[in-house]
């Protein structure tokens, strides 16, 4: 699941997969700015065929939360 | 080509680069230069429909700002969103008229006021969309308008707008006729034998035709380019009724068994036109192949399957190659010239009474005797028709057939008013012998009941029937489960029960030649 969440955030971060820091935040990254957050929401629920509340939309600011919700 | 957005909400993610973004609201001009301003401002779809209302007027003064500056270049505006589910009441909903009268009124002033001023309707788009318009969680969390499931759609559709406005549109529609314009092969079951009609799978062809015709008067050039026996083709243009894509709406034909890559070649020659402006519309896979093959700039839509689906392939090509902005001066002036004949004839009749009504309907009955055309549709109206029937008897083509070719009398009768044909709707059959003629059987639609037309139809014929015979005229009733709504028709129309059978309740009659029968004559009945 990790791999494709980093390659959906490559997509809509428009970053390449190596570039990425060891810690994936929305602090470290510098293209996560809010309108492509929600294009990651958006992506993310399609591919994994979720519908977020907007509570976990607004925690899901970094890689390992990311897992968490959509392992809920 | 640049473009700029006023925008008052989130939607950004709906295009692509090309286009820049207004902050939320903001009305003043940017400082760079654009192609086109796009003006796309919506209602708050959460606020109560007086807020939505005051919002109204709030987005009339900004986009009367926004015109008032110095922009020259094309400035396009977007339609409010309309949902009526979010009002109060249904006889005066007050948003949906404050919206429709924004959509329609104040913008289109605009329209007229301001030559470089475009509308595009939002509504349009989401019509065949099916996610909800609106995801209330991205609205919430970040103003976005449109659900963002709906980017793609937004994307295809908007630029589908914006090639109307660029005025890219094709001129030209090349069909087919087998399983195109009508079902079945003609070559093969005749002119009479391909179905298009009343009746499905023709009625499917027939919208489809009617359609086709009504764009070739928005200035939609119509040719043919099959491949069947010219003489075939012609009997059907010259004898069945159904068929209304004739050499009299055909700008050129190609009916022949040439290739039909090198017959729209020459149409092309013919009517001056490039094949680019071309759009072929053929059911056979390998003829639509080919052509993408050989004259890959002509567009070959995919035909659809089953022929309910042509009203939606009719629409869809249409708004992909056809769609136009606004119709010339003339058509226009030809839609004007209908509605006001259609408001003449709405808006200043109040009716005294039924009959007052009725006859505004100017209701035309067209009788005719039974034939290779209309054989089809009788049988099958016998085998049908439970409510408004007699006898109940049912017949097949055949057995009708060979009952005319014995001397019977068979009859059936058309029914139009001023809203419109209601096609084939009555059936009737007489058979004579050596001194009394027998009304074996009589029966309606119910789509045409309720305007006395059952009446006027069958006094008609018996008068018909009659003339210089004097013969008398025997009819029944055989009561069914269904049938009670003519239980007492003969009655009133002239005839006198003259004996019950007990076991099946049928009752004989005889028509009383001097009872006259109280007949309203606005009705224009005639035989063809």
């Amino acid at each position: 699941m990790e791999d494709e969440i980093k390659m959906i955030m490559a997509r809509v971060f428009e970053m390449k997969i190596e570039d990425f820091p060891a810690e994936i935040n929305q602090s470290t990254i510098d293209n996560w700015d809010s309108l492509r957050h929600l294009n990651l929401i958006i992506e993310l629920e399609e591919a994994f065929d979720k519908s977020f509340e907007p509570e976990e939309i607004g925690e899901m600011t970094s890689i390992e939360k990311i897992m968490e919700i959509i392992k809920k | 080509m640049t473009n700029y957005i006023y925008r008052n909400y989130t939607v950004e993610y709906l295009f692509d680069k090309r286009y820049v973004f207004s902050g939320y609201g903001d009305v003043t001009e940017p400082s760079e230069d654009f192609d086109n301003y796009i003006i796309f401002y919506q209602l708050n779809p959460s606020s109560t429909p007086e807020e939505q209302k005051v919002e109204i007027e709030s987005i009339k003064s900004k986009i009367s700002y926004i015109l008032n500056s110095e922009i020259r270049e094309r400035i396009i505006i977007l339609t409010l969103y309309r949902e009526a589910n979010k009002d109060w009441q249904m006889k005066s909903p007050e948003l949906f008229d404050a919206i429709n009268d924004f959509n329609q009124n104040f913008l289109k002033q605009l329209s007229l006021q301001y030559k470089n001023v475009k509308l595009v309707d939002i509504n349009t788009f989401y019509q065949s969309q099916y996610p909800p318009y609106i995801d209330w969680r991205f609205f919430f969390i970040s103003q976005m308008i449109i659900n963002p499931k709906l980017e793609k759609p937004f994307r295809k559709w908007f630029e589908k707008q914006m090639e109307v406005l660029d005025l890219k549109r094709k001129k030209c529609i090349v069909l087919d006729c087998d399983n195109t314009l009508w079902g079945g092969v003609v070559g093969e079951e005749g002119t009479f034998g391909i179905k298009l009609g009343m009746d499905y799978p023709g009625n499917c062809f027939k919208s489809f035709q009617y359609l086709l015709l009504s764009l070739s008067k928005k200035g939609v050039i119509l040719t043919i380019c099959s491949k069947n026996n010219l003489k075939d083709v012609q009997d059907v243009w010259e004898n069945n009724p159904h068929n209304v894509i004739n050499d009299k709406v055909l700008s050129a034909y190609r009916i022949n068994w040439q290739d039909k890559a090198s017959n729209i070649k020459s149409i092309a020659e013919e009517l001056n036109i490039g094949t680019d402006s071309f759009v072929f519309i053929d059911d056979n896979p390998i003829e639509r192949g080919l052509i993408k093959e050989l004259l890959p700039e002509v567009e070959v839509p995919d035909f659809p399957k089953k022929p309910y689906e042509l009203v939606d392939f009719f629409w869809q090509i249409y708004h992909d190659y056809f769609a136009v902005y606004e119709l010339s001066e003339e058509d226009l002036r030809k839609t004007e010239q209908y509605k006001e004949n259609f408001f003449r004839n709405e808006s200043k009749k109040t009716f005294a009474n039924i009959d007052d009504y009725l006859a505004s309907l100017n209701i035309e009955i067209d009788i005719m005797k039974a034939n290779e055309a209309n054989l089809p549709r009788i049988a099958q109206m016998t085998q049908k028709t439970n409510q408004f029937n007699l006898t109940t008897k049912r017949y097949t083509e055949e057995q009708l057939r060979e009952m005319a070719e014995k001397g019977a009398n068979i009859y059936c009768a058309n029914v139009k008013d001023k809203f419109g044909d209601n096609g084939i709707t009555i059936a009737a059959i007489f058979i004579e012998n050596n001194n009394e003629v027998h009304l074996d059987s009589y029966l309606l639609s119910c789509r045409i009941l309720g305007r006395e037309i059952e009446k006027v139809t069958l006094l008609k014929l018996i008068e018909e029937i009659n003339r210089d015979k004097n013969k008398q005229i025997k009819a029944q009733f055989i009561p069914t489960k269904k049938n009670s709504i003519v239980a007492d028709f003969l009655d009133n129309i002239g005839f006198v029960p003259i004996k019950t059978d007990e076991e099946t309740g049928t009752k004989h009659y005889v028509f009383d030649v001097n009872k006259k029968p109280n007949i309203k004559t606005f009705y224009r009945i005639k035989f063809i």
